[in-house]
């Protein structure tokens, strides 16, 4: 146990542990306040703290699982460091637990300092105890699934990033697949329940997101609505935590060397015979483009894979039941979803890569501007979003008069304008966070985007502007201000890191 | 001043220091164009923060850098093109071929694509490693991969190149390479200014150098008068005989000018002599062997000074 009690022993030392008590620390107060103002001229002030604060968790958690316990061993194996470990005696079981533990221990009491701030929501009205408490039993649960996902994924891969995508891809099936599933099967047989749907359905009913969603909604004493949820979720984080413990020799006989991978699909027809490729006319673009974003073949073959998709749903949904309007909405849909979420895992990767392999010095020593080099790598890394937005396109020509609509509102609705600002501060954040965190950039810049709208809404409640137009100019007067100070932040964040390579 | 006397790198009284901490402390030494100087000094002594002001990466605090008579604040592009920074670290992209890197780095440096496959052929043919330039980067050997960072710096054609430990982690015919290529280098017109911890590695390669300990200057100068600082008014020599040989000590140490005679016990064929270079030279040491009837298998002069120079030089500890 002795790696167990060391990594206990930093976690409770740690900075960024502190850090992280006090920003919730603030967080809560706020939340307090907000439903306490909530309280003066509703009966729900407390359901208002309690749903603030228990989303808050579920999102937080659910980003600090794919930065932080995915990388748990891969860390190691990029620093080549856990062969070290086995030989001086490590089994498996100790590594997994001790590697990780610590970690856990910490989020599962920066859940339970929380349950006294939230019994203060009982007294505001709206939330009984039984919620409060059933509500922090699921998210602690989910923590240990969370928890056991991510491991797993840490043992099969072998880098950080390979880690935390998986994780970060799984977690997306766990939650959407089934309703996906059930939605569809739902339309193929016309709304009629079959045993499939229902099964999907009472899955759906035990998920997480769904039992939190229902008790954070609605008023009531929600019976033996927690029981199954959080039965289910600890069964779900047993089993995977044995998946991890039994896979572990097979993942980690060989210890090899972590270095960026080559894209290189068609080396295979040349029999191992390689030509090298040359640049072309803006290196610093074309460098990323290629092996950042996967270059030509990257771009076609993952619209391949959209097309792959979209294929599936048609051919799978009858005609009768999604008109081609319906269907250019959901392709226009596919694309921006993947035009953002590509767009924002490239952004944290633009300068994690270089200031991991220690690049960034040798890049700024030559002579071209630090904007030039910034902006070049930007836009070579950005081209990962081509799919996206050529399937975007294909869905506004299957159904222009969404297109159409989508524009005008566009154009005319504040809340569509702060969107897309926001998309691009998040942008910014994740392009910044890449340059200061060893990973998990593009999740960060998620959660502190997701964190800030959440406090901008409480401070605009207490300052009584909810909801109104003035909010939204504001906002987006603030995002932008934020967006030109983080590029300034940027370019000093590259100096510092290339100067302090070594 | 004409070009030729230009030095090619001039610092004077660069100090600069991180929060508390005073890395480098009025520090000024000149290079002069075409010199390979080393720069030596133990782990934290202040090279790598001194090289990475000469290679633009930090802004001096205080005092004043010139590369080629430019100021590396004001001149920043100027200086940038003239010179080739290799960290301590090959700072490479892995999953590049080597021609790819080579290509991408000549490409930033504003080369022409004609331009480039020439000169990338060039680096290539120089550093040895030409065969390899359709390999990834990742899948070569240590020293390998350290040509490649060199065929880096030179991709632009620098006329001075800063080196940073670049025989750290080598294995010794790599080094005896690494040092080949360095004389290449500067037969070809190049300015090497070449980092490392190790005085006795630099010797027998370096015109001048310079010593640095917890961010001060303690000696910086040609390499021969080092030895003499480091001597003293003596010399030393080593000397291996064939067979072990009584009469060729008694003889030495009657000569006039040899302070002192050693024999190894367990070896006796091995001897050393501390001599008063201004009274005996080294062929007169040799023709008494000779004539004393031994039969000479080596005889050098002692590298142990330069050694014992750098422990003179430096103050004992490791600084963080």
């Amino acid at each position: 146990m002795a790696l167990a009690l060391r990594s206990v022993r930093e976690a409770a030392r740690s900075r960024s542990t502190i850090w992280l008590r006090a920003g919730l620390l603030v967080l809560l107060i706020l939340a307090v306040i907000a439903g306490q103002q909530v309280a003066r001229h509703s009966s729900l002030g407390g359901m208002t703290l309690f749903a603030w604060v228990a989303w808050c968790d579920f999102i937080l958690l659910t980003l600090m699982s794919i930065s932080s316990f995915s990388t748990v061993l891969t860390e190691e194996k990029e620093r080549m460091t856990l062969g070290l470990l086995r030989m001086a005696g490590f089994t498996p079981l100790s590594l997994l637990l001790g590697k990780s533990v610590g970690l856990l221990l910490n989020l599962l009491l920066l859940l339970v300092v929380q349950v006294p701030f939230c019994l203060l929501a009982i007294t505001l009205g709206g939330v009984t105890t039984h919620q409060v408490l059933g509500v922090f039993g699921l998210l602690s649960a989910y923590v240990l699934f969370l928890y056991s996902l991510a491991l797993l994924c840490s043992v099969i891969r072998q880098r950080n990033t390979g880690a935390a995508v998986m994780t970060a891809i799984l977690l997306v099936a766990y939650h959407l697949l089934p309703l996906v599933l059930g939605l569809l099967s739902g339309v193929m047989r016309g709304n009629a329940r079959g045993p499939l749907h229902r099964v999907l359905l009472g899955w759906v009913d035990t998920m997480a997101i769904t039992t939190l969603f229902r008790s954070t909604s609605m008023r009531g004493s929600f019976g033996a609505t927690f029981g199954p949820s959080i039965t289910t979720h600890l069964t779900m984080a047993a089993a995977l935590f044995t998946l991890a413990w039994l896979l572990f020799e097979r993942c980690n006989r060989d210890e090899r060397p972590a270095a960026p991978a080559r894209a290189d699909a068609l080396a295979i027809f040349r029999r191992g015979r390689r030509r090298s490729a040359t640049c072309g006319r803006n290196p610093f673009l074309w460098k990323d483009y290629r092996f950042l974003s996967g270059g030509t073949f990257g771009v076609i073959s993952r619209l391949f894979a959209y097309v792959a998709l979209l294929v599936a749903i048609r051919l799978l949904v009858p005609v009768q039941n999604m008109a081609q309007e319906q269907f250019g909405g959901l392709v226009m849909g596919i694309g921006m979803l993947s035009l953002v979420v590509e767009l924002g895992m490239q952004a944290g990767r633009v300068f994690g890569q270089e200031v991991k392999e220690r690049t960034l010095a040798s890049l700024l020593i030559t002579p071209g501007t630090l904007r030039h080099i910034a902006w070049s790598k930007v836009l070579g890394s950005a081209a990962t979003a081509i799919p996206g937005l050529l399937v975007f396109a294909c869905g506004a020509a299957l159904a222009p008069s969404n297109a159409a609509k989508a524009l005008r509102e566009s154009l005319t609705e504040p809340r569509l304008l702060v969107s897309a600002i926001t998309v691009l501060f998040g942008l910014h954040l994740a392009v910044y966070y890449s340059l200061r965190v060893r990973f998990g950039a593009a999740a960060l810049a998620f959660g502190s985007v997701i964190v800030g709208w959440m406090l901008l809404g409480v401070l605009f409640q207490l300052m009584g502007h909810s909801g109104a137009d003035g909010m939204m100019i504001l906002t987006s007067v603030l995002l932008v201000a934020g967006c030109a100070a983080l590029q300034m932040l940027i370019a000093r964040a590259m100096r510092t890191a290339a100067a302090e390579e070594s | 001043m004409t070009a030729s006397k230009t030095p090619a790198l001039r610092i004077d009284g660069l100090s600069h220091r991180f929060k508390q901490h005073r890395a480098v402390d009025d520090v000024s030494f000149t290079v002069a164009a075409g010199a390979i100087h080393g720069f030596v000094g133990p782990n934290g002594a202040g090279k790598t923060t001194t090289l990475k002001v000469i290679a633009t990466l930090l802004e001096p605090q205080v005092g004043r850098v010139e590369v080629f008579g430019t100021d590396v604040i004001y001149g920043v592009r100027h200086v940038r093109r003239s010179l080739g920074y290799m960290p301590d670290h090959f700072a490479l992209y892995r999953q590049m071929t080597v021609a790819e890197y080579l290509d991408f780095f000549g490409a930033a440096y504003g080369l022409r694509p004609a331009a480039r496959k020439t000169t990338v052929h060039d680096v290539l043919q120089l550093t040895d490693m030409y065969h390899r330039r359709d390999d990834v980067i990742k899948g070569l050997s240590r020293g390998m991969q350290q040509r490649v960072s060199l065929a880096r710096v030179l991709v632009h054609d620098p006329k001075l190149l800063l080196l940073d430990e670049p025989a750290s982690g080598l294995d010794p015919r790599a080094r005896i390479e690494l040092m080949d290529i360095l004389r290449e280098l500067q037969r070809l017109g190049k300015t090497v200014f070449i980092s490392s911890h190790i005085l006795s590695e630099l010797a027998t390669l370096c015109d001048s150098v310079t010593i640095i300990d917890r961010g001060r200057i303690r000696y910086s100068g040609g390499m021969e008068q080092l030895l003499s600082h480091a001597e003293g008014e003596d010399v030393s020599f080593e000397l291996q005989l064939a067979v072990p040989t009584p009469a060729v000590g008694e003889r030495l140490g009657a000569l006039d000018g040899v302070l002192e005679v050693g024999v190894d016990a367990d070896r006796p064929r091995n001897l050393t002599l501390r001599v008063d270079p201004q009274r005996i030279g080294s062929g007169t040491l040799l023709n008494a062997v000779i004539a004393a009837g031994g039969e000479v298998e080596r005889f050098q002069r002692s590298r142990r000074h330069l050694d014992q120079a750098f422990m003179d030089l430096t103050e004992p500890g490791v600084r963080s």
